[in-house]
């Protein structure tokens, strides 16, 4: 079975044919012009997975770990167990099973992730740049301040790494407006006294 | 665990939106889709052995946006001629013809931004599609772009479906 081909904007189905080799097609309804590029997983998709999947095992085979009637197809590449077809979950060029998935802090599957440096770099920066955010000065600049040094360790963005130059930056920022709201508070005692 | 930072390589810039910032990243054997918001960074993956095609729709954003560059352009010109022709009298001492300059810059900025628009190539929306079904790409957004991203990536795709098959 392959999957269809269907002009995203009208979802009308195309010919396959006419758009093989990367060249352009335009839609007959919509006249949308798309530049297609197919893959072979688009001839030939994977097989469906259900519960039905897996052969039954014969007397003294191997069997799924978490189907004993099911024949072992795959061993999971963490914790070892024999799994049969609809327990064995590739990911990554591995073979695991659904525990050891579910329990793993593979970055392959972290979608979401605070960048604790750029976070303190907003709060160092932002409202230096904002100068109309002085009254905030005082939980602002303590704020990036502590966020920098406090999740220093804490990995950062995925294809960036660490970005300790952004926590240096909050640092910096963080430090201009403590400064800042001493010299003010300081110059403000300093005009009462002299009347 | 130690993370694959420096298998990462970046395939778009970071595009700017309302909501933040995405840029289109190539993994070992996936595409990583970026957004960036206030911090937080959110990672959307294709992995190869699942790509079925890549779609892009051609969009008139090259079009509309000349349009609005070049009618900028030309008031801004239309000021600038204006501002130079009332001060063409005594042009050295009058503030107006510095007004005129100022302006004339400002248009050949946008002529520049137009240009440059025209040179970018045609927009793009991409979509791609998986067993799960088809997804918009937030990036790449010029039809140049994808080509040349879809050159790039297409034999990775292929050797991986291989493979797997």
């Amino acid at each position: 079975m392959t999957a269809t081909l269907s002009c995203p904007r009208c979802h009308l189905a195309l010919d396959p044919a006419a758009a093989s080799g990367g060249a352009e097609v335009a839609c007959a309804a919509c006249r949308a012009v798309l530049t297609v590029r197919l893959f072979p997983a688009f001839e030939t998709p994977p097989e469906a997975v259900s519960a039905a999947s897996g052969e039954r095992a014969l007397e003294g085979e191997a069997v799924c770990f978490f189907h004993a009637d099911k024949r072992a197809a795959a061993t999971c590449e963490r914790c070892g167990r024999f799994l049969c077809a609809l327990c064995d979950v590739p990911f990554a060029g591995k073979h695991l099973c659904p525990s050891c998935l579910d329990a793993s802090k593979l970055p392959d599957l972290i979608n979401r992730r605070v960048v604790w440096g750029q976070v303190a770099a907003l709060f160092g920066m932002l409202p230096l740049a904002l100068c109309f955010l002085w009254p905030f000065y005082f939980i602002t600049g303590p704020c990036a301040i502590f966020l920098a040094l406090w999740k220093w360790k804490e990995p950062g963005s995925l294809v960036h790494g660490p970005r300790h130059g952004l926590a240096i930056l909050g640092v910096i920022g963080g430090v201009l407006q403590v400064a800042t709201m001493i010299g003010l508070v300081w110059g403000l005692i300093f005009s009462i006294r002299n009347g | 665990m130690a993370e694959p930072t420096s298998n990462f390589q970046r395939l778009t810039r970071n595009r700017f939106g309302l909501a933040g910032t995405g840029a289109l990243w190539l993994g070992p054997d996936h595409l990583l889709l970026v957004s960036n918001s206030g911090g937080v960074e959110r990672y959307r993956r294709w992995f190869f052995k699942d790509i079925q095609l890549l779609v892009a729709r051609r969009t008139a954003r090259r079009l509309i946006l000349n349009l609005i560059g070049g009618s900028f352009g030309a008031l801004l010109a239309l000021g600038a001629l204006a501002s130079f022709a009332s001060a063409k009298t005594d042009p050295a001492d009058s503030p107006v013809f510095y007004v005129g300059i100022v302006l004339a810059s400002f248009a050949g900025v946008c002529l520049g931004l137009c240009i440059a628009n025209s040179i970018f190539g045609p927009g793009c929306i991409v979509h791609v599609l998986t067993p799960m079904g088809a997804e918009p790409l937030a990036a790449p957004r010029r039809l140049n772009v994808f080509n040349r991203i879809a050159a790039r990536i297409g034999p990775l795709i292929e050797a991986a479906q291989r493979k797997a098959g």
